[in-house]
């Protein structure tokens, strides 16, 4: 009897002092968490993962809500077949449709503080003139018609005064041309000159750190079209063939994108970006997820880094690793967030390892309603199936790439664009020079670097 | 310090952990906590049954089978605290974390005798259990 008695009352003790001694290590391994241990990237670790967030902030903090925008519309006489005259029966053209809707966002939008409204043309000495108009008198132009009689677009110039109107107000330049160079006819060596000329005006777009959007649409062109080459015909009368115009926007990277992606809104599937670079993508390597399980030996250096730049991988022969990595590229251009161009596009580079893309694939419904996931926009999977160094870096990187459209709508003949439509004269040429203004910058859009060790 | 200590001694019989993406709960977290709660709780046992229940209270369960009772006891808490252990650290079970929990109550076993052997000459009435061999009187 009494024996039974101090065993139930033993083990009653027992109990207790186990119950005592599980909250006592909960406490314990909490503390844990912040001793870092003893390996050299593990220490360099908290160094990172501080510095990620503070160099996150800016960038967001500094996307505006409004920026002031400039629109430049050139209504010089090869504009005029994208604003016909409105008659009874007669659709609007795309060219119309779209410069309407995107000059009312302008005047009325919630994204735009202070607008100006211009119609560039050029006097008869070939000088470009910007006339500061109403918002209404735009709308007259688009929907009504060009009355004036202007004859050529000197491109450089114009872009150069438009730019540097832009900038001394501390707007962001919206131009729309038809971007066919109409250089004087006495000096048509400028042609040869075009990517330098158009390289030195926009020096200072380089020179302040701006970045520049080209959107390309094509809309049908009713009337006298004029084409850069003037054999065999000088003009031609055309009748709804398809003639490409341009919309070029310039300004912060940040100011750019607030009017491409809330201003102007559908953009054309014509997009090429220049200047663009994202210093600090958020990104993590996905150890834990469900949804992303790892395979072969791969862990986070830290137990509970988030994110997670930094792993410990030991592939093995029969069992590669492999592993996701989570990306928030929803500050990209549109364009650039799309699989098929990440696919194409998206670069893995390494020391120390040979790793591989595996897939890249956007984020899904399942994995927006997943807390820890719903921060991430992208995953990269990554295959790794050997190590050549102890420790070393993998990188996913999106390179600076010319967009494949240039090419095909730029012709060294737009003389018949009922023959060869959605071209224009030295597309090529125009964008080279472009691209020389971001030569020396970073060949990447953005890089995220993942540091690893062998696994021990 | 404490974590390779029991890292090492967990996995020179268990390997690597698996799977291998919780190898840093397991070595951070699991391993020390278990390792230091079987040394504390087997302390606490063997502490119970010489000096509380066969001294200071002089139950009589000083024989043998008494001892392979608490034994026992002490071997189903070692298995429990490995697999509860990992399942209150949200890791995924694996048939890992039953081997590892299988080599907890062999460490326990171990770890019992040990300390029954140094701590039994302490006691009044079990100074002999399991056996008498090393005391001499």
């Amino acid at each position: 009897m009494l024996l039974k008695k101090f065993v139930r009352s033993s083990c009653l003790l027992l109990l207790l002092v186990l119950f005592a001694l599980t909250a006592c290590f909960k406490k314990q391994s909490g503390n844990e968490e912040t001793e870092p241990t003893t390996t050299p990237a593990q220490v360099e670790k908290p160094a990172e993962t501080t510095k990620a967030p503070a160099t996150t902030t800016p960038a967001e903090t500094t996307a505006p809500s409004k920026v002031n925008v400039n629109v430049y519309l050139e209504i010089s006489n090869g504009m005029k077949g994208f604003m016909p005259t409105p008659a009874a029966g007669k659709e609007a053209t795309t060219f119309q449709n779209n410069l309407n809707k995107l000059i009312s966002e302008v005047q009325d939008g919630r994204y735009v503080a202070n607008k100006g409204f211009y119609l560039a043309k050029e006097d008869a000495q070939s000088r470009p003139v910007l006339d500061s108009v109403s918002y209404n008198t735009m709308k007259s132009y688009i929907v009504s018609g060009i009355k004036d009689d202007v004859r050529g677009t000197p491109l450089p110039s114009l872009l150069q005064s438009a730019l540097n109107k832009s900038i001394e107000q501390g707007a962001v330049s919206v131009i729309i041309s038809d971007f066919i160079h109409g250089p004087d006819p006495r000096d048509q060596g400028q042609f040869i000159s075009l990517d330098s000329d158009i390289r030195s005006s926009l020096r200072e777009a380089e020179h302040q750190g701006l970045a520049i959007a080209i959107l390309a649409n094509s809309s049908p062109f009713y009337g006298t079209y004029h084409p850069a080459v003037k054999k065999p015909e000088l003009r031609r009368t055309l009748n709804g063939e398809e003639i490409p115009y341009y919309i070029w926007v310039i300004g912060k990277q940040q100011e750019v994108q607030v009017v491409t992606n809330k201003v102007l809104r559908n953009l054309p599937a014509q997009q090429a970006y220049f200047g663009f670079e994202y210093k600090s993508i958020p990104f993590s390597a996905l150890l834990k997820e469900k949804q992303f399980k790892p395979a072969g030996v791969v862990y986070c250096s830290s137990r509970n880094a988030d994110p997670c730049t930094s792993v410990n991988l030991q592939p093995e022969k029969k069992e590669p690793v492999e592993f996701t990595i989570g990306f928030d590229l929803s500050g990209l251009p549109m364009s650039m967030q799309s699989i098929d161009y990440l696919k194409k596009n998206l670069k893995v580079t390494s020391t120390g390892s040979r790793p591989t893309i595996v897939s890249v694939t956007a984020a899904d419904e399942s994995i927006k309603a997943t807390p820890d996931l719903a921060k991430y926009s992208h995953f990269v999977r990554i295959r790794v199936p050997e190590l050549t160094a102890n420790s070393g870096t993998i990188s996913v990187q999106l390179p600076q790439v010319t967009p494949t459209w240039i090419t095909s709508w730029s012709t060294d003949n737009d003389n018949n664009p009922a023959a060869a439509p959605k071209k224009t004269y030295q597309l090529t040429k125009i964008i080279d020079g472009v691209q020389a203004l971001y030569r020396d910058q970073s060949d990447f859009v953005f890089n995220a670097t993942i540091q690893f060790n062998k696994a021990d | 310090m404490i974590q390779k200590f029991f890292s090492g001694l967990y996995e020179l019989f268990l390997g690597r952990p698996i799977p291998a993406n919780f190898t840093n709960d397991y070595r951070e977290v699991v391993f020390p906590n278990t390792g230091l709660m079987l040394f504390i709780i087997t302390l606490a046992i063997v502490i119970i049954y010489y000096y509380v229940l066969n001294r200071a209270m002089s139950t009589g369960l000083y024989k043998p089978r008494h001892w392979v009772m608490f034994l026992i006891l002490n071997a189903i808490i070692a298995f429990i605290i490995p697999i509860s252990q990992v399942n209150g650290n949200e890791i995924e079970t694996h048939s890992y974390t039953y081997m590892f929990a299988f080599v907890n109550v062999i460490y326990s076993i171990i770890l019992f005798f040990v300390f029954s052997i140094l701590l039994k000459r302490g006691s009044v009435q079990a100074w002999t259990t399991p056996m008498k061999w090393p005391n001499k009187k």
